[in-house]
C-alpha cells in the first residue's frame, strides 16, 4: 500500500540514521539530510524538485536524488538535473567547505521500473540505484559518479533487509488513499485528545512532519484528498463523532473512546478494500 | 506533628523509623504495620501541580512553608490518607505516607491513570531493577509474569504464568542462575529487597518495579532519601538518553534538518501470532495504554501509528516477530519507552532488551 516512492524516501532517509537494523552506509560516509523535496532554480532559471539532498563534510560530498516510482513522466526535468550547478543549491547545504564541495545527481528506483526508466535518453550518463527486494545497486547500464567515495560503495550490491523503516517520510502525493487514512486517522484522534478544537490544516500538518515544507501545489492537492476522504462513505462512521462548525472540528470527551473505535473499525476496513473500492464511494 | 519545612518532615520521618518495629521481609503488602512509609515516585509531565479531579475520590493540597512540599488529602468517603508531595524534581514528584497501604497505592493509580494527567509511574525494567538490587545487600525479589499474548483458549506454555517470591539473600545469584533454565522467559522482577546503607546506618526497603519504595525498617531516614535520589537519578538519566534520541524535524525554508535516532527492544522469543500481538499492545488497555492503528507492510511486518494514551503524545513503530523500531517524536515523553520495555518483559518476554543505537539500555 506505500507506493514505491514514500519506501525509496524512507529508505534513504534509513541509510543516513543509526539503525541496527537496517543498514546506515550514507551515515557511514558522513552524509545526513539537508532536505526532502527541495525547491531551487539552476541557472537557466528552471526549477528542480528532487526528492533528497544530503551532504557528507567527511568527503566533501552532495548527493541530489530523485526516486522513481514509475517510468519518467517528465523528461525536461532530468535535462534540468544536468543544468544544476553547485552554487544553485549550496545554501541548501550542511557544507562547512564549500569551496571543497563536490556533488553527484542520481535516480533511484524499485527494480520493477528499471525498465521504463531506461527507456528515457536523458538518464543514460546518470548514476541509477536500483533496489529489488533484497539489495540495492548501481545499474551498469547507466552512469557512474562522480565521487569515487560512492562508486567503492556500489562496487558490489549492498545486502537491505525487508524490514525498511516506514515513518521517517509518512506519504506523499500519489501515495495511495487508503495508507493516507492511516495517518489522518491518527491525527484526527491525537487532535481530539490534545486540542480543543481543529481544522483540516490542522489534520494534515499533524499528520505530516514536512507539511510547512510542502509548496502550495502540493499542500493543495493534500487538503483536496483530505476533503474527499472526509466526505466519503467510508468516513461517514468518523464524522458521527466529529461536530463541525465553521470549518472546524470538535470531539466531545465522552465519545473519545467510540471515535477511537471507529477509526480501529475504518482502519480495517481500509485495509480489506482496494483503493478501486474506496474511491468509487466518493 | 505539623510539617511546615523539610526539615520537619526528615525530623518526622526520622522519629517513626525509630518506633518502628523490625518489619520482616517476608511479610506480604498488606500485611505491613499500618505506619509503615512508603514512597512512590511519579514521572510528571507537568509543570505545576493540576487541579486533580479522580472519579469518586476527593484530592486537595495544602501549602507547606516550602513551596516544593504539599500536603496532599485524599478521601473516597470511607478511607482518608494524607500524602507528603515532594515537588522539587518537577520531572519525577515523590509521594510520601505511612497510611493504609492498599488505599494509598489506589490513589497513586488513580492519579496515575486519570485521564490526561500527565503523570506515569516510572519503569524499572528487569536490568534496571537488578542494578538497583547491586545497590546494597540483596535480601529478597519477587517475580511475577504473565503471558498476555495468548489467544483465549490456546494452550498455556509452562512459563506463561510464574510468580514467586525468595528470601534470604544471595537474590541476584539466585536470578543468575534461574536465568539458565527453562524459566527464564517469565523472570520478571516486580519487587526486590535491599539493605542499603554505611558506616553502621542501614535501611531495610522493598522497591517495587512501578516505583513504589517501602521503608521497612532501619538506623537512619537520610539513607532512605539517599537510596531514593540515587535510583531517580538513575532513572532520570535513562530517560533523558531516551528523550535525546527523539526523531525531531527543524525545517528553515527548504532546509530540513532530521536528528534522532531509532530506539529498539528486541525480543528473545520470537511473537507466535503478530496480528494478535499488536491488537493486544495497541488496544488502549492496561498496561500498556497505548491506541494505534497497524498497517501490514508484509506478513510479518507492522507499521504502528500509536499514540501514548498517559500524554497524548505520538509513538510510531515498525514491529516485527523479533524486534521494534520505536520513533519517538519530539516532544514524546521518553517515559513510555521503558513502560513499554518494562510491560513487554512482564507479559510477554522477560529477556527483551532496550537498544539505542548500539548501546544496550541497562
Amino acid at each position: 500500500m506505500i507506493s514505491e516512492h514514500t519506501k525509496l524516501i524512507n529508505c534513504f532517509i534509513g541509510y543516513t540514521k543509526l539503525d541496527r537494523k537496517f543498514p546506515s552506509f550514507l551515515r557511514e560516509l558522513g552524509y545526513s539530510i539537508d532536505s526532502i523535496e527541495p525547491n531551487f532554480r539552476t541557472f537557466e532559471n528552471e526549477v528542480v524538485n528532487p526528492d533528497i539532498l544530503i551532504t557528507s563534510n567527511k568527503i566533501h560530498h552532495s548527493l541530489i536524488i530523485e526516486s522513481k516510482g514509475g517510468g519518467i513522466n517528465n523528461e525536461k526535468q532530468i535535462e534540468n538535473y544536468k543544468n544544476i550547478k553547485k552554487e544553485n543549491f549550496i545554501h541548501l547545504t550542511c557544507s562547512k567547505e564549500s569551496e571543497k564541495l563536490k556533488f553527484d545527481i542520481a535516480l533511484a528506483c524499485i527494480h520493477t521500473n528499471m525498465e521504463k526508466i531506461g527507456q528515457c535518453p536523458y538518464i543514460k550518463d546518470i548514476p541509477l540505484i536500483v533496489h529489488d527486494l533484497t539489495r540495492v545497486y548501481l545499474s551498469d547500464k547507466h552512469g557512474k559518479f562522480g565521487s569515487p567515495h560512492l562508486n567503492k560503495l556500489f562496487e558490489e550490491p549492498i545486502q537491505i533487509p525487508k524490514h525498511y523503516p516506514t515513518n521517517y517520510y509518512p506519504f506523499g502525493c500519489d501515495d495511495d488513499i487508503r495508507h493516507i487514512s492511516i495517518h489522518i486517522l491518527r491525527s484526527i484522534v491525537q487532535l481530539s485528545l490534545k486540542v480543543q478544537e481543529f481544522t483540516d490544516e490542522d489534520i494534515l500538518k499533524n499528520s505530516h512532519q514536512l507539511w510547512d515544507k510542502f509548496d502550495k501545489t502540493h499542500q493543495k492537492k493534500m487538503k483536496g484528498k483530505l476533503r474527499n476522504l472526509m466526505t466519503s462513505n467510508h468516513f461517514s462512521k468518523i464524522s458521527n463523532y466529529l461536530d463541525m462548525r465553521k470549518k472546524k472540528y470538535k470531539v466531545s470527551t465522552r465519545t473519545l473512546q467510540s471515535l477511537q473505535d471507529a477509526c480501529d473499525s475504518l482502519s480495517q476496513e481500509l485495509q480489506n478494500n482496494s483503493e478501486q473500492q474506496l474511491l468509487s464511494n466518493y | 506533628m505539623s510539617i511546615s519545612t523539610r526539615k520537619d518532615l526528615t525530623n518526622f520521618f526520622q522519629s517513626s523509623l525509630e518506633k518502628s518495629s523490625d518489619i520482616e521481609q517476608e511479610k506480604d503488602e498488606e500485611d505491613l504495620p499500618l505506619k509503615t512509609l512508603k514512597s512512590y515516585i511519579i514521572e510528571s509531565n507537568l509543570i505545576r501541580m493540576p487541579q486533580l479531579k479522580i472519579k469518586g475520590i476527593n484530592i486537595n493540597f495544602k501549602d507547606t512553608k516550602d513551596n516544593t512540599l504539599k500536603i496532599m488529602n485524599a478521601s473516597d468517603g470511607t478511607n482518608k490518607a494524607k500524602f507528603f508531595g515532594d515537588f522539587l524534581d518537577k520531572r519525577f514528584l515523590i509521594f510520601y505516607s505511612f497510611d493504609n497501604t492498599k488505599f494509598t497505592d489506589k490513589i497513586i493509580n488513580s492519579m496515575v491513570s486519570a485521564p490526561k494527567s500527565n503523570f506515569d509511574y516510572p519503569w524499572f525494567f528487569n536490568s534496571f531493577m537488578k542494578r538497583t538490587g547491586e545497590y546494597g545487600g540483596n535480601e529478597s525479589f519477587s517475580v511475577k509474569f504473565e503471558n498476555e499474548f495468548v489467544r483465549d483458549g490456546k494452550e498455556i506454555n509452562n512459563v506463561d504464568k510464574l510468580s514467586m517470591r525468595l528470601w534470604g539473600g544471595n537474590g541476584i545469584k539466585i536470578i543468575d542462575e534461574l536465568d539458565t533454565t527453562s524459566l527464564n522467559r517469565g523472570l520478571s522482577l516486580s519487587n526486590i529487597g535491599i539493605k542499603f546503607g554505611s558506616d553502621g546506618s542501614f535501611i531495610k526497603e522493598n522497591i517495587s518495579f512501578n516505583g513504589k519504595f517501602t521503608l521497612l525498617n532501619g538506623t537512619s531516614i537520610n539513607e532512605h532519601f539517599h537510596l531514593l535520589t540515587k535510583i531517580k537519578s538513575e532513572y532520570g538519566k535513562i530517560v533523558q538518553k531516551i528523550e535525546s534520541n527523539r526523531i525531531e524535524y527543524t525545517l528553515s525554508g527548504e532546509k530540513v534538518n532530521i536528528v534522532g535516532e531509532p530506539i529498539f527492544i528486541e525480543f528473545n522469543e520470537e511473537i507466535e501470532d503478530l496480528k494478535y500481538f499488536i491488537k493486544v499492545l495497541t488496544s488502549s488497555t492496561k498496561p500498556f495504554r497505548l491506541w494505534g492503528i497497524n498497517q501490514f507492510i508484509e506478513k510479518d511486518y507492522v507499521s504502528t501509528k500509536g499514540i501514548d494514551l498517559h500524554t497524548g503524545d505520538k509513538i510510531d513503530m515498525d514491529i516485527t516477530k523479533n524486534w521494534m523500531r520505536i520513533y519517538l517524536p519530539n516532544g514524546s515523553c521518553g517515559n513510555v519507552i521503558t513502560r513499554l520495555l518494562t510491560n513487554i518483559q512482564h507479559y510477554f518476554d522477560s529477556k527483551s532488551k532496550l537498544f539505542i543505537g548500539e548501546e544496550e539500555i541497562k
